[in-house]
């Protein structure tokens, strides 16, 4: 299912750490591409370079070399302000460990992202609102993390990063820390979602998540090997 | 930037860790405390100097009259000095052209007959532009007048409270025993605010607790002193258009020369006073400027160090802040939030502490003290400023810290 613009695209990215004497090159060249609406799987053991593609694609860091496009646009040069831009509204982050701030509610917790974008407090409650009813979270808006299960801190994450209507989402192993049947609801809930229109790339080394991907990316020491369209 | 949300975010971070942000603000509220105590009694200290002073006339000069040793009055006898005498009081008015009044008075050391208090009256002979030089005002009767000390006429008048205490034999042409003369009263003044004074160059009699009697009348003692006609202080006005340090030098002048050298009166302007006391009040807030200064930058680290043991603690935080679309100026706004919000409660809670504490010190140790809304609004904005400053390091590093490390950060 490729028909949707091209939103993602890197040419020849690589990305080298100095760590004193020593480089480690992460990735080392890569071409890849996501299309709208489309939902990737990237998959490798550890150290292949999966979280490092993760964190440039989700704006969190530089490419050493090479381009990157987001919604056509190349990101390789622009300003930490511009990036932070481009993270608050284009991308949303699901992560493993759920990285929900602990003192704040669900409904809080949600909002957040609202604090560094320009929408009025009404319509980013209402924002807010809506995406945690599409997790079926709303009973439980005024719990804290510590009052949730696993599954449920993970929805209040995809909600967080549904909630500004983001350009694409981005999980990095978001089953990795739930149990199997908790997996599946999760999962379950990404396949909405891009059945909805989202467009997901979900990093996991799981091949229960990776079957549900439309397209699926293998990473070994920094390259893809293969990619194996599904749809 | 959404304010609201901000200082709800800055308050709930601190309030979840309530007692070390305690803990970390009492710095800044014993600074708070110590700046607002010093400044209460300081502005206190200085409205009493002031008020003082401006009871004794800033246009005016005072000659009083010192009390000499045995062989000291020797010595100025020789000198043929009799101690401040009305002459004296005539020859300055003569003498310099720029003194518009002259008020003479003696302290008069007689007691009454009748006395039913026990803390005396002050008995003054006084001439009759004492009245004006002193702004008495005379609620019943009238105030001793020229032809009164001409005719060495025997009348008095009293004080309010002198009259009230007397009771009956205090009204109005009542009469007075002092010693052995009687004396009729003619005239009862008006109560008047009367503070005591630290400073004995800068005291104010209390008027309403003075019998004032035409000069000349006074008991002699046995030896029949007085015989020169001495006085206890003489009190000058200068003219506006006349310049009072000018006029002060020429009164020393005249007197040193009348005199023949003792140094048998003192001569107090209340204009050098103020400016005395305006150099002792400028010292007195470089000390506590300093003292507040200390106090303050000690309260700032503990408040820098509580920054950064949030931002360590915080990391992961930060990052994913950073993450789902902070920028560094958000991060910086919402930790130097924190810090200033955290210094100005410890800056209030100061203002209340410092507040009582001036109180306090005003009842316990007698002195005056005055809370301005200048005084508060200094520490507020100082307290505030603390948190800016010592809050500034912790936020810019929390806002350097890279979003991948933050966010890997355990």
């Amino acid at each position: 299912m490729n028909g949707g613009e091209k939103i993602v695209e890197t040419r020849g990215i690589r990305k080298v750490y100095e760590m004193g004497p020593n480089r480690v090159e992460a990735l080392r060249g890569l071409d890849f591409s996501v299309h709208s609406g489309e939902f990737v799987g990237i998959m490798g053991p550890s150290g292949s370079g999966k979280s490092t593609l993760m964190h440039i694609l989700g704006c969190l860091e530089r490419a050493t070399e090479g381009i990157y496009l987001l919604d056509g646009q190349d990101i390789s040069s622009v300003s930490d302000r511009d990036l932070s831009l481009m993270r608050a509204n284009q991308i949303g982050f699901v992560f493993q460990t759920f990285s929900l701030i602990p003192q704040y509610n669900v409904f809080e917790n949600v909002e957040i992202p609202f604090l560094y974008r320009k929408e009025t407090r009404n319509k980013a409650r209402r924002l807010a609102e809506k995406a945690i009813e599409r997790v079926g979270l709303s009973a439980r808006r005024h719990h804290k993390p510590s009052e949730l299960s696993g599954g449920e801190m993970q929805r209040v994450a995809i909600a967080r990063a549904l909630a500004v209507d983001p350009l694409l989402i981005l999980a990095d192993e978001p089953t990795g820390n739930l149990d199997s049947e908790t997996s599946k609801n999760i999962i379950s809930l990404f396949q909405d979602l891009n059945e909805q229109g989202t467009t997901l790339i979900v990093v996991t080394h799981e091949k229960e998540v990776a079957f549900h991907c439309q397209t699926i990316y293998h990473l070994l020491d920094g390259q893809i090997v293969n990619d194996e369209g599904r749809a | 930037m959404k304010w609201d949300q901000i200082m709800r975010d800055a308050w709930r971070a601190l309030f979840r860790h309530r007692l070390r942000s305690f803990l970390s603000s009492l710095g800044i509220v014993f600074a708070v405390v110590a700046v607002v105590a010093m400044l209460s009694i300081a502005e206190g200290a200085k409205q009493e100097i002031l008020d003082q002073i401006e009871r004794l006339g800033t246009n005016s000069i005072i000659v009083r009259s010192l009390q000499l040793t045995v062989a000291q009055e020797a010595a100025a006898r020789r000198r043929l000095s009799h101690g401040l005498v009305l002459s004296d009081a005539n020859a300055l008015k003569k003498a310099i052209p720029t003194i518009s009044s002259v008020a003479s008075v003696k302290e008069v050391k007689a007691s009454l007959t009748i006395s039913i208090v026990q803390d005396p009256f002050e008995i003054l002979a006084i001439t009759e532009s004492y009245q004006v030089a002193k702004n008495l005002t005379v609620k019943q009767g009238r105030f001793v007048c020229n032809t009164d000390v001409v005719r060495k006429n025997l009348v008095c008048v009293l004080g309010e409270e002198v009259s009230r205490l007397l009771g009956d034999s205090g009204h109005l042409g009542g009469v007075l025993r002092l010693e052995d003369r009687t004396y009729r009263i003619v005239g009862i003044l008006h109560k008047r605010q009367w503070m005591r004074s630290k400073s004995p160059a800068l005291a104010v009699r209390n008027y309403n607790r003075a019998i004032f009697i035409p000069i000349g009348t006074e008991v002699m003692d046995i030896h029949g002193q007085n015989r020169f006609g001495e006085i206890s202080e003489i009190w000058l006005q200068v003219a506006r258009n006349g310049n009072v340090q000018a006029c002060a030098e020429a009164v020393r002048r005249i007197l040193n020369r009348m005199h023949g050298g003792v140094e048998d009166f003192q001569v107090i302007v209340p204009q050098e006073l103020l400016i005395q006391a305006q150099k002792t009040q400028r010292i007195f807030n470089i000390i506590l400027g300093c003292i507040a200064g200390i106090s303050l930058l000690v309260g700032g680290i503990g408040i820098m160090n509580t920054m950064l043991a949030s931002v360590a603690e915080r990391t992961r935080e930060i990052g994913i802040r950073r993450a789902i679309g902070a920028g560094q100026k958000h991060i910086v706004v919402q930790f130097l939030c924190e810090a200033i919000v955290l210094t100005t409660i410890g800056g209030c809670v100061g203002i209340i502490l410092g507040a009582g504490s001036a109180v306090i010190i005003s009842k316990v140790a007698g002195w005056k003290t005055v809370l301005t809304v200048w005084s508060v609004v200094v520490s507020i904005v100082m307290a505030g400023g603390v948190g800016l400053v010592s809050g500034l390091y912790p936020a810019v590093k929390a806002a350097r810290l890279e979003p991948v490390r933050a966010l890997r950060h355990e």
